[in-house]
């Protein structure tokens, strides 16, 4: 069965390219575009996966993060952070709010899917 | 496929200017405001991490050193100032041009942008690193290691231990998905540690207590092995340690008992327990000698196995069948007209030829394994009987159907216990005659077509017909007015009733007699015949198929009845026409090849009806000895795979006919021992010659 992902940024062009790369992939994509936006689709329905930048405004990525972590339907379901920071900080921030990867922008296609391959087989 | 994005990008980010533009304007009257310098901030970052994306890179380097000045100033580092605003005016007015240009080419504009970025880094806070373009310092980064590769080449070998931390599941992480992509960076062996796993009863399945060990050979480099745990490198506890190189991962000999080893006792592997593998390289270079021949000897040892022989007979019985089977299926593909299912049909018969003969050649086990029971015996009647025997083996190799050999060991005990106990003479008596005071039990087997011969030859007494035929006329098992040859006399020790021994002694026993070794050696449709010299010995040979099961055979057909003779017997197919018949047809004889050739008219044997025209006949040639005999027959129809089946014990005295066989269309056919029907048409023409006189 297809895995869903729900990808999460306030960056039209950055959505886009991920939507159109993860559903090319086969992905049944769920697209929200900022914190508060995305918590309507965690509603119980299966999601796989969980893909978020961290800046974003309303409801910004670690806070969304930390939100996903006290469902209990998506308490163990892998979320992976857009980051263009490669300082530690960023990341151990973000980790501490639970998420389980990252992806550091820029990232070409194949980078995506195989940092999601890490996480959701 | 990029290239449909990077107008939305620059839709986007030409936005995102303006909007930082409005920001601006509102950070000029309020220079402390949190909330606009957070927006101005992620626009910069939308902007950088697009434009890296979507191939604006000089763009998306710019963006990143005028972000960096407002993540001093978020993180209050720095403080707002008029120059810094009206330098990110500015900024933006360049963001637009190169969201227009593009990457930039002209080398004039490339060093206007070096300009413009010192520009902006003189406002970081004081400290703080000049930015690097993340994608140049990845290939500088990546290039080093690829040198240190190129001095040694090969795959290396890693010991990867990988100890989660108890929290490692609490973030979606799954450790099975970081040994697979460990094992896919190569060729590796994982072993884990449940010691620490609570019992059922106390089990928390969200605590991770399982520990893994992965021995990984792989021409990545170390960093890539990293690279595996990048996302849980704060999640638990990771060592990569090199091994020696060589084949470790391969290993199939110490490499398991150890991982095993380790798995059951919980003791982790260790950089040293893998120096045996550098060791047995050491002494492989070393002596290479010895190593080859230790590993002759493994593969000597590899290369049997021990199967019980209730299998191997269940897969000789299983062959038969699918024998059976294949004739049934070579009829009907015969008949069928369809090409693709006859050739079909026709490689399926070759395979089932290859398995016949393989599973014949599994059910054969050499003779060897029982001469240690012979040369036992030997020697026991050498010291109960007070006689010198020596017991010497000649072709001891051969090998027979195992259930044969079952058969042949009753009879071989009581013929060599015969030869010790009549045969060989006492050690003074020897010394009489001038022979050696040791006598020689001899048992030689060889190979004769598809039998095997074996006899027993001793160098004794010897039989005197004299007195085998006065007590066959005493015991009642002939006439004594009957006229014997040699020969018949010497066979009378098989007739049943007879035995040799004058007196009952303890070691030839009581009752058993030659007539129930001849009569073993029959049921494996076997042979037994004798030869002696007085004074000189007696020999006795055992003539045994090699198997029982399945033969080869050429179906004929004999007044429109099937029979099979054994392909082995025959040694040509002749036309009447080849041969030069007797012209006055006495004595059955044709010439061929300047041959005289006995022949046999097997309708005349059979039916008493001699055949109509034996122009339109078939003759099969046949050894007898040294000599050939001609088999008058009807018609070949062909080869075929029989499935040798007994008579049943009511038939078991029409010796001529050793089986039968159910043939593909369910009929039944009659297999011919060709040399028993040269027998019994011998004892029948010799009846009417004495007859007639």
């Amino acid at each position: 069965m297809a895995k869903t992902v729900l990808i999460v940024d306030d960056s039209e062009s950055i959505r886009e390219v991920v939507n159109f790369t993860l559903q090319n992939e086969g992905y049944d994509v769920l697209v929200g575009v900022d914190g508060e936006d995305a918590l309507k689709f965690l509603d119980g329905r299966a999601i796989d996966i969980v893909i978020t930048d961290l800046h974003m405004p309303n409801l910004d990525g670690l806070g969304l993060i930390r939100k996903i972590r006290e469902m209990d339907a998506y308490k163990h379901i892998p979320i992976l952070f857009l980051t263009t920071e490669s300082q530690t900080e960023k990341k151990m921030e973000a980790k501490e709010a639970g998420a389980t990867g990252w992806i550091i922008k820029p990232f070409v296609p194949a980078k995506l899917l195989s940092a999601i391959s890490r996480v959701v087989r | 496929m990029l290239d449909r994005f990077q107008q939305k990008f620059v839709e986007e980010a030409t936005d995102n200017v303006a909007s930082i533009e409005e920001a601006l304007f509102e950070l000029e009257n309020d220079p402390e405001n949190k909330e606009i310098i957070e927006r101005l901030f992620r626009s910069m970052h939308t902007i950088k991490g697009g434009g890296a994306m979507f191939g604006f890179n000089d763009l998306s380097n710019f963006t990143h050193n005028l972000e960096t000045i407002y993540d001093h100033i978020r993180n209050d580092k720095i403080k707002v100032t008029k120059d810094i605003i009206s330098l990110t005016f500015e900024s933006l007015d360049y963001i637009r041009l190169l969201l227009e240009k593009g990457q930039l080419t002209d080398p004039d504009d490339i060093a206007h942008q070096q300009d413009y970025i010192k520009r902006l880094q003189a406002h970081f806070a004081p400290g703080e690193g000049l930015y690097v373009n993340p994608n140049k310092a990845g290939q500088q980064q990546a290039a080093q290691p690829q040198v240190e590769k190129e001095e040694e080449a090969g795959p290396k070998n890693y010991l990867v231990n990988f100890e989660p931390f108890e929290n490692l599941l609490s973030n979606g992480t799954n450790p099975l998905f970081i040994i697979e992509d460990l094992m896919a960076l190569g060729e590796a062996k994982t072993v884990s540690y449940l010691q620490d796993v609570h019992p059922f009863m106390e089990f928390e399945p969200l605590a991770m207590r399982i520990k893994w060990q992965v021995v990984l050979q792989t021409d990545q480099d170390v960093n890539d092995i990293k690279d595996v745990f990048i996302f849980v490198e704060d999640d638990c506890k990771v060592e990569i340690t090199e091994l020696p190189k060589g084949d470790i991962v391969s290993n199939t000999d110490k490499l398991p008992e150890m991982m095993a080893n380790a798995h059951s006792t919980g003791v982790m592997l260790k950089k040293e327990d893998f120096d045996v593998f550098k060791v047995v390289k050491q002494a492989a270079v070393a002596s290479a000698k010895p190593e080859a021949k230790q590993q002759q000897q493994e593969t000597a040892k590899i290369a049997t196995q021990r199967v019980s022989s209730a299998k191997i007979d269940e897969l000789v019985n299983a062959v038969g069948e699918l024998v059976t089977m294949q004739a049934q299926l070579n009829l009907i593909a015969s008949k069928s007209n369809n090409e693709a299912f006859a050739s079909i049909t026709e490689q399926m018969e070759k395979i089932t030829r290859q398995l016949r003969e393989t599973s014949f050649e599994m059910s054969l086990v050499p003779l060897q394994g029982e001469l240690v029971r012979f040369q036992r015996l030997v020697r026991d009647l050498s010291n109960k009987l007070g006689k010198q025997l020596e017991f010497v083996v000649e072709g001891g190799d051969i090998e027979l159907d195992k259930n044969i050999i079952e058969h042949l060991i009753d009879p071989l005990l009581h013929i060599i216990r015969n030869s010790g106990d009549h045969g060989i003479e006492m050690p003074d008596e020897r010394i009489k005659k001038g022979k050696n005071p040791k006598g020689t039990i001899l048992l030689k087997a060889f190979y004769s077509g598809s039998n095997v011969v074996i006899q027993i030859i001793d160098d004794g007494k010897g039989m005197d017909p004299a007195k085998i035929f006065a007590k066959a006329v005493e015991k009642g098992v002939v006439d004594a007015s009957a006229k014997m040859t040699k020969q018949e006399i010497l066979n009378l020790i098989f007739a049943s009733g007879f035995s040799t021994a004058e007196k009952v002694s303890d070691v030839s026993g009581r009752g058993v007699g030659m007539d129930v070794v001849k009569s073993k050696i029959q049921e494996v449709r076997g042979e037994v015949s004798v030869d002696s010299e007085i004074d000189q010995g007696t020999t006795l040979t055992l003539d045994i198929p090699l198997t029982l099961s399945i033969i080869d055979g050429l179906l004929t057909k004999i007044n429109d009845e099937q029979f099979i003779f054994p392909l082995s017997n025959i040694e040509r197919i002749l036309n009447p026409q080849e041969v030069k018949f007797n012209e006055n047809g006495i004595g059955n004889i044709f010439t061929y090849n300047g041959e005289q050739v006995q022949f046999i008219d097997l309708n005349n044997l059979f039916y008493y009806k001699p055949v109509e025209d034996i122009q339109k006949s078939k003759i099969l040639l046949v050894k007898n000895g040294d000599k050939h005999v001609g088999m008058v027959i009807d018609q070949i129809i062909g080869e075929y795979q029989i499935v040798v089946k007994p008579l049943g014990r009511f038939l078991r005295k029409v010796d001529m006919i050793s089986g039968a066989s159910v043939m593909g269309d369910g009929s039944l056919s009659l297999i011919i021992d060709t040399t028993r029907l040269i027998n019994y048409n011998n004892m029948l023409r010799n009846k009417k010659q004495q007859n007639k006189k």
